[in-house]
Order: C-alpha cells, then sequence, then structure tokens
C-alpha cells in the first residue's frame, strides 16, 4: 500500500488550515502531452486552439491558451494527495475557470478546509479550493467536498 | 444529418463514446499533470493502479463525443462544472462515456448549453458524474436560432 491514511494531510487538519500542492509549470511539453491526443496517433499532436497558435486565432484568440483541464487536474490530484483514495468514493469539486492560462505559466493548488460535518452518517469535509498563479491570480476557485477516511479520528474536530 | 452541437436542446444527446484507458494513456496525462503517486502507477492492495482523475475529466466534454459536430467560426468553451467521483476507476478498464443536455440558453451574446456527462465502466456502474456548463462563442453575429422557441 503506497498511502497510508494516518499519512493524509487530511489528518491532522482542523478547521481553518490551509494546504498547498506543489507548484507546477505548465511546459509546451506536458499541454501537448494533454491536449494533443495519445501520442501514437498518427499526425501527434492534434491541432486545436490548445496546442496551436493557428488554430487558436481562427476562434478569435491570440494565440493558444492551455486547457482549463490541466490544473483542474491539478486540483483534482491534489484533492487525492490530501484526502487519499476516499476522494474517489464520493469526492466532488465545484468549480470555475475565472481566467485562461498561456503556457509557461507557473500555477499552484490549494484548499482550505472549512468545516468537517455528519452527512448522512459519514463525515464529510467542505473545502474552499483553488489554483493561483505566480502573481497570486486565481485561475480556478470552487468548492470541495469528500467523505473523511474511516480511519481517521474525529475528535476535536468541528463536527455537526 | 447531423445537428450542429449549438442547435441541440435540452432532453439531446450526444452520442456515446466507449473507450479502454491503457496504461500508456493514463502515464501520458500523469506526465501532463505532473502527478505520479504510486496509486496511478503500480495500484494498491493487488489491485491495478488507478486512473487518474484528469484522465475522466479529460474524456468528459461533449466535444469527445462522435456526434460532436461544432460550426464554422464557431467555438465552446468550458465555464463550470460540478464533478463527482463515485468509484475508483482502474486502468484497463473499458468505459462509456454519455452526454444528456439539460438546458441551454444565452447570456451576454453567448450561448449556454449545460449537459451532464456520465462515465460508466463495463457494469453500467458510474464512476464519474460531470455536470457541465458550456459556451459557444464567436467572432461573428452570436447564433441565437438555436433559442427561438424556448420559453
Amino acid at each position: 500500500m503506497s498511502q497510508s491514511i494516518p499519512n493524509l494531510p487530511i489528518a491532522t487538519m482542523k478547521p481553518g488550515d490551509t494546504h498547498s500542492g506543489r507548484v507546477r509549470t505548465l511546459s509546451l511539453s506536458r499541454v501537448l502531452a494533454l491536449s494533443g491526443g495519445p501520442l501514437d496517433k498518427p499526425g501527434w499532436p492534434d491541432r486545436n486552439l490548445h496546442t496551436d497558435d493557428a488554430a487558436a486565432r481562427a476562434i478569435g484568440l491570440a494565440e493558444m491558451v492551455v486547457s482549463g483541464t490541466q490544473w483542474e487536474g491539478h486540483m483534482a490530484g491534489f484533492l487525492v494527495e490530501t484526502m487519499g483514495v476516499a476522494w474517489f468514493n464520493g469526492g466532488q469539486m465545484n468549480v470555475k475557470i475565472p481566467r485562461s492560462v498561456k503556457v509557461g505559466e507557473t500555477l499552484q493548488a490549494k484548499l482550505t478546509l472549512d468545516a468537517i460535518n455528519l452527512h448522512e452518517g459519514r463525515a464529510v469535509a467542505e473545502m474552499t479550493v483553488w489554483v493561483e498563479n505566480v502573481e497570486g491570480q486565481q485561475v480556478l476557485v470552487g468548492t470541495a467536498t469528500c467523505p473523511i477516511p474511516m480511519a481517521i479520528p474525529l475528535s476535536g474536530r468541528d463536527k455537526a | 444529418m447531423h445537428r450542429y452541437a449549438h442547435e441541440l436542446q435540452a432532453g439531446d444527446c450526444y452520442a456515446g463514446l466507449e473507450f479502454t484507458v491503457s496504461p500508456d494513456l493514463n502515464q501520458q496525462w500523469l506526465y501532463a499533470v505532473e502527478d505520479f503517486n504510486p496509486l496511478y502507477i503500480e495500484g494498491r492492495n493487488g489491485k491495478p493502479a488507478l486512473v487518474h482523475p484528469v484522465v475522466l475529466m479529460q474524456m468528459s466534454p461533449r466535444t469527445r463525443s462522435p456526434s460532436f459536430r461544432q460550426a464554422s467560426d464557431m467555438g465552446s468553451a468550458l465555464a463550470r462544472d460540478c464533478t463527482t467521483f463515485l468509484a475508483p476507476c482502474y486502468v484497463g478498464t473499458r468505459l462509456r462515456v454519455d452526454w444528456l443536455i439539460k438546458q441551454t440558453y444565452e447570456q451576454r451574446n453567448k450561448i449556454y448549453q449545460d449537459y451532464v456527462a456520465t462515465v460508466r465502466d463495463e457494469a453500467g456502474d458510474e464512476l464519474m458524474r460531470r455536470e457541465i456548463s458550456a459556451t459557444f462563442f464567436s467572432l461573428g453575429k452570436v447564433k441565437t436560432y438555436a433559442l427561438k422557441g424556448k420559453s
């Protein structure tokens, strides 16, 4: 087992605590890896607004923009790091993308634990989530909820 | 003849898509999001590697549907989404994505289309549900004829 519950960040977080993910730079190679289609596809990469300036200009953009799924993926992976595999059994994030991101920008996913409440007999973590660039501008904002892994004690936490 | 995507209405569906997440595709997108958690590479408890969430998210926009047909000089973008993960997905699983349009409306010269993307495994169990609000936009006149006749 590669991940033990007591080592998960959520095990030691209290309401009000903020947790940050790793800093990641959206290099061209990583952008093409996500939005260019499977590497073994003939003609790779696919040409679209996320991989090709000409394709972006054709629909009125000044240049290609990174797919929002790329940093939404950062956030989803960060939530798995924080909550463990419990994320795959009821984790939910409700987000929007307030600004676009260009190739080469550096981003960081963050979350604040707002509360832990009981919902249908399960303890559920309620979080504010966001991804920000190096200027502190938010490029993803929203909320997330996730059932707390059963092995984490709730004593001393903010229970409803 | 298929209608353009922006002409579809509430209750319409995009054609479903079936695919299998190979280790190569999972690892390609692990590289893309720079996430090398062993869960996605080695698996755990004797089970195959988990599919990274970004894989299911990347396969869930309506543009993945075989029937998605966009009018020329129009673009589309995701505005917001609510994504729920319902069960783990393992590498090698055959998946099916279905799309159902819930509503369409116009706001600030854009056509919005709210739809639900559902990812299921071979047994028909839901693994991920994504409620997406997406827009169509155009450099020229905004195409509003899809909205005519709506209450």
